[in-house]
């Protein structure tokens, strides 16, 4: 065709009225790229048709600017490259609304479920944590009512004799209840009346038998606080019992530094 | 302009506003008849035409071509998800062209843009076939079937129709 042909065609009309096929937008841009004349003759087109619209032109209400001046200012401005032909504008691709909403609903829930997990996870770890030391407690309070339940036993037990071990050094107040158990030869001793032991340094529970100290092993201390009412090694028969402060370490075979005595 | 409407510079967006927007919700109200739904539809055109301008290739024709597109397409969309239906829109939109000749007040805004009145002297045939493509977005095929002329004559009518448009503007 030449250009006298395409133009009283009629396609550049229906090209300018959005109407054309995507074929015939393709050669309409390819005619219009060759020929100043096309070209123009498009141009000519689009402006007689715009003087129409302006004539149809009905004001909008002064807030739609408004409106729309404040939804562009709050949008975050987007870097932005023109395309000046060595800059390879990338293809934009339209998706329909209706997935459109979709993904923006699956977006939301999918927010919305991280949300909720990360909140019922932190009820969970808080109330787990919770579990975990309320069990604690339970075991301390359980391991206490045990101990003071021994220690009644003990105590109200007929055939206990109770030996109170005093501080040699009488400046020194510590002492030290010692409960031997006649009839089964058991005894326990109750330190909580002895001063903490210095650092490296530890009680042991002794026994004189027959003129000689016999050890009946270390009291126990835990965490610093000695442990209420322990039992100590048996013996059969003792004229005394006697607590000595000792290195750290396994028990001794004779005691270094007795501090306190009670002859039985 | 454009290249500063590309670099996103608001102001050469109001501007852009001030001398478009009249013109394009003439043309939405033309096609949804409810002036609300009209200014809240030129809204979110504004914005499309506003977050989609680095797609406005100025070799491809006039800026107001691309946003009157941008802006049917929308109203089009619109109207179709809202459900209406084309037919009810015909009938109403043949109406309109009818009340339009009488109606002096656009003739008078026809004289404050310069536009000669005989603009409005447009055989009706040629009037509907303009606006039925250039208002309401029809197909060749659907404006064939709405006039009741065939497909070939479709782009001889419009181009008639068209031809006739320029001369009046020239005369004005």
């Amino acid at each position: 065709m030449n250009i006298k042909e395409i133009i009283s065609s009629g396609m550049l009309e229906l090209y300018v009225m959005g109407l054309a096929s995507q074929q015939e937008i393709r050669e309409v841009e390819a005619w219009a790229k060759q020929y100043p004349e096309i070209a123009a003759e498009i141009n000519a087109i689009a402006s007689g048709l715009e003087s129409y619209a302006q004539a149809h032109a009905i004001a909008p209400d002064a807030s739609v600017k408004e409106k729309i001046l404040a939804k562009i200012k709050d949008e975050t401005v987007k870097p932005f490259t023109r395309d000046n032909g060595d800059v390879e504008t990338a293809k934009v691709y339209s998706i329909s609304p209706a997935w459109k909403y979709a993904a923006a609903a699956s977006i939301i829930l999918l927010v919305g479920s991280l949300i909720f997990n990360y909140t019922w996870y932190k009820k969970y770890d808080t109330a787990n944590k919770d579990l975990q030391l309320a069990q604690t407690e339970l075991q301390q309070q359980k391991e206490l009512a045990q101990s003071m339940d021994t220690a009644m036993q003990v105590m109200g037990d007929m055939n206990a004799r109770t030996v109170a071990a005093k501080s040699i050094d009488s400046t020194v107040n510590m002492e030290a209840r010692i409960y031997w158990m006649t009839n089964t030869s058991e005894v326990y001793i109750d330190p909580s009346n002895l001063p903490k032991a210095p650092a490296g340094k530890q009680y042991e529970f002794w026994a004189i038998v027959d003129g000689a100290p016999v050890n009946g092993g270390i009291i126990a201390e835990v965490n610093g606080k000695k442990v209420r009412l322990q039992k100590m090694k048996s013996f059969g028969k003792a004229q005394a019992f006697a607590i000595s402060l000792e290195d750290a370490g396994p028990a001794k075979t004779k005691p270094d530094k007795v501090m306190a005595a009670g002859n039985i | 302009m454009v290249l500063l409407l590309q670099s996103r510079d608001q102001q050469a967006f109001s501007y852009l506003y001030d001398n478009y927007a009249e013109a394009l919700n003439g043309i939405i109200y033309r096609i949804v008849e409810n002036r609300e739904l009209a200014e809240d539809i030129l809204q979110e055109a504004f914005v499309k035409i506003w977050n989609n301008f680095s797609n406005y290739d100025t070799a491809k024709g006039r800026l107001f071509t691309w946003m009157l597109n941008i802006a049917r397409n929308l109203t089009i969309d619109t109207l179709r998800s809202k459900g209406y239906k084309k037919q009810a829109k015909i009938s109403s939109d043949e109406n309109s062209v009818s009340n339009f000749t009488d109606d002096s007040n656009v003739a008078e805004r026809f004289d404050a843009m310069g536009i000669k009145k005989q603009l409005v002297n447009l055989k009706p045939e040629q009037r509907n076939i303009i606006d039925l493509a250039y208002f309401n977005g029809y197909t060749q095929d659907e404006i064939s079937k709405e006039m009741g002329i065939p497909l070939g004559t479709v782009k001889t009518r419009m181009r008639a129709a068209i031809i006739e448009l320029r001369k009046m503007l020239e005369y004005s």
